[in-house]
């Protein structure tokens, strides 16, 4: 694992959101800024995958089933040469393929429409079963968020992942402690999440979601144990992470920038 | 009716191994056979409606069609947002088999009822609803949703639904036409589903007192058959009669049907009114609650009639 170039690569793509959320006047920074290092980290680390056959039946599939981050994985796609990156310009106005949450199929790599929280797991269950059941080696990777443990289908397709003994199906959960409005805790505790998932039959690894070389420590535990376990990752990270006015801020979890927010926050991510 | 849908199953699974059968801890006495058979593409996924739609979505999308079998309302209701976005939404070909249709577990009580179901399936794009009204349709229901592309409900009543082949004149193109023809009929009943037995029975009553009933019913309520409509088109009275609210009821979609092609007869539904069952009975005994038996129907007919 190349550090310097995940952290490079990290900044470079929150700029790009950063950017796209001012000229399309709208997007979720906060959620955005706290899942892109995990984003990054998998395309870069992790997942099997071939830009140029977006179908093949053995790729790992990633759903971001937190789809309001969507421009996070517009841009990691983008990055990782799934379509050109010009096209992301359309984002935010009339006719665009790339609506405020993700839909499958409009742009390549994108495996499922997700937006209505807790339908990630689940699908990613059916689609884990069906691989093990045709013997095709692909994985399954389900970026949730903290709030999105709300949602009781999350659990339910919990118990299915260890019931039908998925090893290849991961739960990534994006903990930045704060929901829409307010944090985490106050609204409906999920702690201890890691506790939880491994009383659900999970084999589970925690970290900073920040930090690469811990995420990489973490990852390195989890993914090559065929035990019949499924795998969960708690990413610790913050909201807005990366941007001395956003990390940590309420109002910015689906606040566009102004012209001065902007350019302070360009110059900000260019340093 | 749910068993006679097995069969088919059974049938069609060995000229189809990608049918993949889900169900919801729902089913017992009728699937053993499959299960014992087909081990490997029968999973009872428990007690999650939420999560068993979506399991079935991400196995659609990676080769296999699955079947999702449960009660109705648990089946259709308590997760709408999983089937519209997971399935409809993602175009997979999905098959839901509900049963228990309208008052079907009628002494179970207003939560097993279903009179909600039909309008929600038809309201989501592509879907295609398959109503049987007998068990010999299971069949032809199964072969409908497996030649669709998109996803599928079928609305199942549940046992002891009778053979109605004694009473059918004839059949065309989707729609089955019994007790009289309409185009020598006085009154025409639309219906769908295990209720039909009810219309033929009226109108066997009625032919009694001189009166030309025609029952016609179709098996494919979304979309609703072309011929159905022909026929439809051209009557002056009709009543569709329903184990279905009224509101945003089959007939309802009828109606705007005929009405594009210049119907100006008179037309009602007879239905579950604006209210849930919560008298407790079986099913014979709330459709009379209902108004939508043999005999409540001849009584309501007549009125219409004189």
């Amino acid at each position: 694992m190349d550090k310097l170039l995940l952290q490079e690569r990290s900044q470079s793509l929150r700029k790009k959101i950063f950017q796209s959320i001012y000229d399309g006047n709208g997007g979720h920074l906060g959620g955005s800024f706290s899942v892109i290092d995990i984003l990054n980290y998998l395309y870069s680390e992790v997942l099997v995958f071939d830009p140029e056959k977006p179908a093949l039946e053995s790729r790992d599939r990633l759903i971001l089933s937190k789809g309001h981050a969507c421009l996070a994985l517009y841009w990691t796609l983008a990055e990782f040469k799934y379509f050109d990156e010009e096209l992301i310009s359309s984002y935010g106005h009339d006719g665009s393929v790339f609506a405020g949450h993700p839909e499958y199929n409009k742009g390549s790599g994108i495996e499922i429409s997700s937006g209505s929280l807790g339908h990630g797991p689940a699908i990613g269950v059916g689609i884990a079963h069906a691989l093990k059941l045709r013997k095709i080696s692909g994985r399954v990777f389900v970026i949730i968020g903290d709030g999105e443990s709300n949602e009781g289908s999350v659990w339910e397709a919990a118990m299915s992942a260890s019931q039908l003994k998925l090893d290849n199906f991961f739960i990534i959960v994006d903990n930045n402690g704060m929901e829409s409005l307010d944090r985490t805790d106050n609204i409906m505790n999920i702690e201890p999440i890691d506790k939880k998932l491994h009383a659900f039959g999970f084999d589970v690894a925690r970290s900073n979601g920040h930090d690469f070389e811990a995420i990489h420590k973490s990852f390195q535990g989890l993914i090559n144990s065929a035990n019949g376990k499924p795998k969960c990752f708690i990413a610790d990270t913050i909201k807005g992470y990366g941007l001395s006015f956003t990390q940590g801020v309420a109002k910015w979890h689906s606040r566009s920038p102004n012209n001065d927010e902007l350019e302070l926050g360009l110059k900000e991510l260019s340093s | 009716m749910r068993t006679a849908l097995r069969d088919a199953l059974l049938e069609l699974k060995e000229r189809d191994d990608g049918l993949y059968l889900i169900v919801g801890d729902i089913g017992f006495g009728v699937f053993e056979e499959y299960e014992k058979k087909y081990k490997e593409d029968y999973l009872n996924i428990g007690i999650c409606e939420a999560n068993m739609i979506g399991v079935s979505a991400g196995m659609a999308m990676n080769g296999f069609t699955p079947l999702v079998y449960t009660i109705v309302p648990f089946l259709t209701m308590r997760c709408f947002e999983q089937i519209r976005v997971d399935i409809a939404m993602h175009e997979q070909k999905v098959i839901l088999i509900g049963v228990g249709g309208g008052l079907a577990y009628g002494s179970l009580g207003p939560t097993h009822h279903s009179f909600e179901d039909i309008v929600l399936m038809s309201m989501l794009p592509n879907f295609k609803v398959l109503i049987p009204s007998q068990p010999n349709e299971g069949k032809t229901c199964l072969e409908l949703a497996l030649a669709h592309e998109g996803p599928s409900y079928i609305r199942l009543g549940k046992n002891g639904e009778p053979d109605l082949s004694e009473s059918l004149l004839s059949e065309e193109a989707g729609v089955k036409i019994y007790c009289a023809q309409p185009d020598q009929c006085d009154l025409l009943l639309f219906s769908y589903g295990p209720i039909t037995d009810e219309c033929i029975q009226a109108s066997k009553i009625l032919a009694k007192s001189g009166y030309k009933i025609s029952v016609c019913s179709v098996l494919q309520v979304k979309p609703l058959p072309q011929s159905i409509i022909d026929i439809c088109s051209k009557q002056e009275n009709i009543i569709s009669v329903e184990e279905h609210s009224t509101y945003h009821s089959v007939g309802s979609s009828l109606l705007k049907r005929i009405s594009e092609k210049g119907h100006n007869g008179k037309f009602q539904i007879y239905g579950i009114e604006d209210k849930f069952t919560q008298v407790v009975g079986s099913r014979q005994f709330l459709l009379e609650h209902h108004s939508l038996d043999a005999k409540s129907l001849v009584t309501r007919i007549k009125v219409e009639l004189e």
